[in-house]
């Protein structure tokens, strides 16, 4: 683990994207103690304030919403609710896309052509279209965005873990192990799993931009966390009728969900680029 | 001589693949084609053949990863082979692999790789497992302070020792050696083969080692068993294979090895043929040299000459 | 008439500095048969591309004399490289199956070579030239085979027509990369026939490189040995397989078991190959491994010049 923290430091445009993540996280977890006002207090008088540097009102430093609320706590906590959804949604794809992914490459046969054909399924529609079926559903709110969203990552999850099961399954220690007599769910967890934690890890870094995304997607339309949650996609909603005359209710959400998302994506291009040469190095004689 | 009954008997053992090319097309693959033989205690039986002459499947029959179509294995005690459970097989029979890259898990110490054909007896204290693995990989030469280590800190031959130390762990009679030491540079498998020699004399450990390397094959078998697409073609001792071989595939085989050795045999034509057609008579007919109308008529017979020497050839040259 | 000079090359990794060839030497006559025998890590395939050109930036090339006939093949353009590989030089790789483009027809690759020296030829000469090459290599019902894509082919038979590719545009020197380590035994000496028969018939000059030296000696004339990096030995094949000197090509010999001489335990080299990082500090890069090593061995630097890098031969 150490390791790979210092190799992602070492790398150039993942080391930006790591401290932005702690940066992010720490706001995330200490969010009470470090956001100036309550996210949901409402200051009555004090709306639609520009941020402070315009205004030189430093009681709010980014400016209030339209109903009077302090803009730069609301990001704060959005904070906490975008990280919490991201890797909440991508523990549950991860965990039952890579059991499906496990069991379709294993046992290939019916069981891999119905697995298969189930995410082809999810796979062919988009996936906020899928999202807002499944939350029109279960109805909305934060949980059942979180829901949504990881049904909607399972099926990357699937292909990736079947791909490296069916690579993995013909390599010789998988043959050996069957030789002693171990049982398919043995070789599936013991043997075979451990050597696809790689490109598991960087899909779920990734995974974990994508799954924001989507839930501002859903807050937006209204659909995922509701008010007065302080979720991004919901501020931007909000915020998008007053576009022009107070452009930074809208940029400044905005804003946040592009330097999360951003660090994100760094941080996972670097665990891909930092993993697979030093896979492909351990190999070499 | 007293004629011991064989370690192992096997019979008539058949195999074959459905394969699909193309669109609801499928194709049958006769890997192996009633293959029989018996393999004696503390005694190395070498396989050799080319691609497709099934030498690989038969490894794989025998370690029980593949289930034949007909035919029994019979061990000493009676016991059919294919009637065992995997783990009750795992005690008689283990192989030790070609590609000393793969053939460990790579996420698994070598510790770990060794003890887990132990960790399935459970009759078997942590203390006692770990003594079984520490004592084995001493023997094999690798050093059990390096226990704790991942197969990428070692060297390939290393590497093979510790697949080695996984295939006797369970203690078996018969190890299977496939293709184990062609990986491998021609010093570092001089190191192999001696350990095999030695842990051969000290467990009396049966072999069933498949090479395409003759002069290897030679060196550690006492018989030798010659395969073309999945069919045994000639059997003899070690002697009588190098100096005296009759089918026209051995020779064959004989002289691209050792051609100044062999220059009175005639040379093959063209290549091996597709392994997907069953062939009526001989399947060596396309390629030998001495072939005739009757070679292609019906089933070749073993015939057997003395000292266990036996050719499937009509013409026996 | 000589065809390849080689001297004192050196093929260095760029960072870390480290040196995998060095100290390369050798030429090659037309006609000749050579042979390189050395076991993994030894250099013979990073030689044999530093003289197709062929090694990725990270590695340097360096050398007092790297020749084609009069042309220096030292720092040449990627245009300059083009006219010579194919045309002058051409290279067969260790293994056909991938070596061949699996999406294309054999007729469209072997095409490819032709245009890529004659281009002005026209479709039918193409055609033409491409049944010349595939009759010479010995395939048979070519009109199939051109049709064909490489994985409907055997091993046997895409090493064959990697060969007609090399052969396509006349080269004068040919590199063999062991070329026949991928194939089955039977294949591999009917391989190694054509090689050495088309040497003749088209006054080619061929470089075999393999691991296994009886092979070698039976078909080339001299031999190169390498060992971490560099030529340990080099000399007539019968004399080095008769009464080697270098105590590496004697173990190399020893280990091999020789089911036609006396029945005795093949002899393993202690130790291992250094690694390059290693190698760096040793004055002789075997003296670790060797049967024969005195103290003089740690001490003293080796004679470029000699034909057995060795202060103790045999």
């Amino acid at each position: 683990m150490m390791k790979i923290l210092s190799a992602l430091y070492a790398h150039k445009s993942a080391r930006f994207g790591l401290i932005l993540l702690v940066i992010l996280a720490f706001l995330g977890s200490f969010a009470p103690f470090i956001a100036p006002h309550g996210p949901t207090l409402i200051f009555t008088g004090d709306f639609k304030l520009p941020p402070a540097f315009l205004s030189s009102n430093w009681k709010f430093i980014l400016g209030t919403d339209d109903v009077g609320r302090d803009l730069l706590s609301r990001l704060i906590f959005g904070t906490r609710i975008s990280l919490f959804i991201g890797l909440t949604v991508v523990a549950l794809s991860a965990f039952f896309g890579t059991f499906l992914g496990l069991l379709s490459g294993l046992f290939g046969g019916i069981l891999d052509k119905i697995i298969m054909q189930l995410v082809n399924l999810l796979m062919s529609l988009p996936s906020i279209l899928l999202a807002i079926v499944i939350v029109s559903v279960l109805g909305t709110g934060l949980f059942n965005t979180i829901i949504a969203v990881s049904i909607v990552g399972i099926p990357n999850f699937v292909r990736l873990i079947r791909a490296c099961v069916l690579v993995e399954k013909e390599k010789q220690y998988v043959k050996a192990a069957q030789s002693f007599g171990a049982g398919p769910f043995y070789i599936m967890f013991r043997e075979i799993l451990p050597n696809c934690l790689t490109p598991l890890m960087v899909q779920m870094a990734l995974g974990v931009s994508d799954a924001i995304l989507s839930a501002a997607a859903l807050g937006f339309l209204g659909l995922g966390a509701q008010a007065p949650t302080p979720e991004w996609g919901v501020m931007l909603a909000d915020g998008r009728h007053f576009l022009e005359s107070d452009p930074h209710l809208v940029i400044l959400p905005g804003l946040f969900i592009l330097i999360t998302v951003l660090a994100l994506n760094l941080l996972g291009d670097g665990l891909r680029d930092i993993l697979d040469p030093k896979l492909s190095q351990k190999y070499q004689s | 001589m007293k004629k011991t009954s064989p370690l192992l008997s096997v019979q008539n053992i058949s195999k074959s693949y459905t394969v699909s090319s193309g669109f609801l097309k499928k194709e049958t693959i006769y890997a192996l084609q009633q293959v029989s033989f018996d393999l004696q205690s503390n005694q190395t039986l070498g396989v050799v053949g080319e691609s497709g002459c099934g030498k690989s499947t038969l490894a794989k029959v025998l370690l029980g990863i593949e289930s034949p179509d007909t035919g029994a294995i019979y061990t000493q005690k009676g016991n059919n082979l294919l009637e065992l459970s995997q783990k009750e097989r795992a005690k008689t029979i283990q192989m030790v692999f070609q590609d000393p890259y793969s053939s460990l898990n790579p996420r698994k110490t070598i510790f770990e790789s060794v003890a887990t054909p132990l960790s399935f007896n459970k009759s078997l204290s942590k203390k006692e497992i770990k003594d079984q693995v520490l004592g084995l990989l001493d023997r094999v030469g690798i050093s059990p302070d390096n226990a704790k280590a991942y197969p990428h800190q070692f060297s390939g031959g290393q590497r093979q020792r510790i697949g080695l130390a996984r295939g006797l762990i369970t203690n078996p009679e018969i190890l299977i050696c496939d293709e184990a030491v062609s990986a491998l540079d021609v010093s570092i498998q001089a190191d192999i083969l001696n350990l095999l020699v030695d842990l051969q004399e000290e467990r009396k450990l049966a072999y069933l080692f498949i090479s395409h390397d003759l002069s290897v094959v030679h060196y550690l078998s006492h018989t030798i068993l010659v395969m073309y697409l999945g069919k045994i073609v000639e059997m003899g001792n070690q002697e009588t294979i190098l100096r005296g071989a009759k089918h026209p595939y051995t020779q064959s085989l004989l002289k691209s090895c050792y051609p100044e050795k062999f220059s009175n045999f005639s040379d093959l034509k063209s290549d091996l043929p597709s392994p997907f057609e069953c062939y009526t008579g001989c399947e060596f007919a396309s390629r030998c040299p001495y072939v005739a109308d009757q070679c292609r008529e019906k089933e070749i017979p073993f015939h057997y000459f003395s000292d266990g020497h036996s050719v499937s050839c009509l013409l026996r040259h | 008439m000589k065809l390849l000079e080689i001297k004192g090359l050196n093929i260095t990794l760029k960072t870390p500095r480290l040196p995998l060839v060095y100290d390369m030497s050798f030429e090659l006559s037309e006609g000749e048969i050579l042979g390189i025998v050395g076991e993994s890590g030894c250099g013979k395939s990073l030689t044999n591309h530093a003289i197709m050109g062929l090694l990725p930036p990270e590695l340097e090339v360096e050398a007092d004399i790297l020749n084609f006939k009069e042309d220096s093949l030292l720092n040449l353009s990627p245009s300059q490289w083009q006219k010579h590989r194919g045309a002058n030089i051409s290279m067969i790789f260790q293994n056909p199956m991938s070596a061949l483009n699996p999406c294309w027809t054999i007729e469209y690759q072997l095409k490819e070579a032709i245009t890529a020296h004659f281009p002005k030829l026209s479709e039918e000469e193409k055609t033409q030239r491409c049944f010349e090459l595939l009759e010479k290599v010995g395939i048979t019902a070519i009109h199939h085979r051109l049709q064909s894509y490489p994985h409907q082919l055997s091993g046997g038979m895409c090493q064959r027509v990697m060969i007609a590719q090399a052969l396509a545009c006349r080269p004068k020197v040919l590199l063999a990369d062991e070329p026949t380590t991928a194939l089955d035994v039977t294949i591999q000496k009917q391989i190694l026939d054509l090689l050495t028969e088309l040497a003749k018939s088209e006054g080619l000059a061929l470089v075999l490189v393999s691991h296994d030296l009886s092979l070698i000696s039976r078909y080339c004339q001299r031999v190169l040995v390498m060992y971490a990096g560099t030529v340990i030995e080099e000399g007539q094949c019968q004399k080095l397989l008769n009464s080697p000197q270098h105590p590496y090509t004697k173990g190399l010999l020893n280990a091999h078991p020789d089911p036609f001489g006396p029945k005795k335990r093949p002899m393993a080299i202690p130790g291992r190959v250094p690694s390059p990082q290693e190698a760096l500090s040793l004055k002789c890069k075997f003296s670790p491994r060797c049967f024969n090593k005195k103290p003089e061995c740690e001490e003293q630097e080796i004679s470029k010049t000699s034909s057995v890098k060795c202060l103790f031969p045999l």
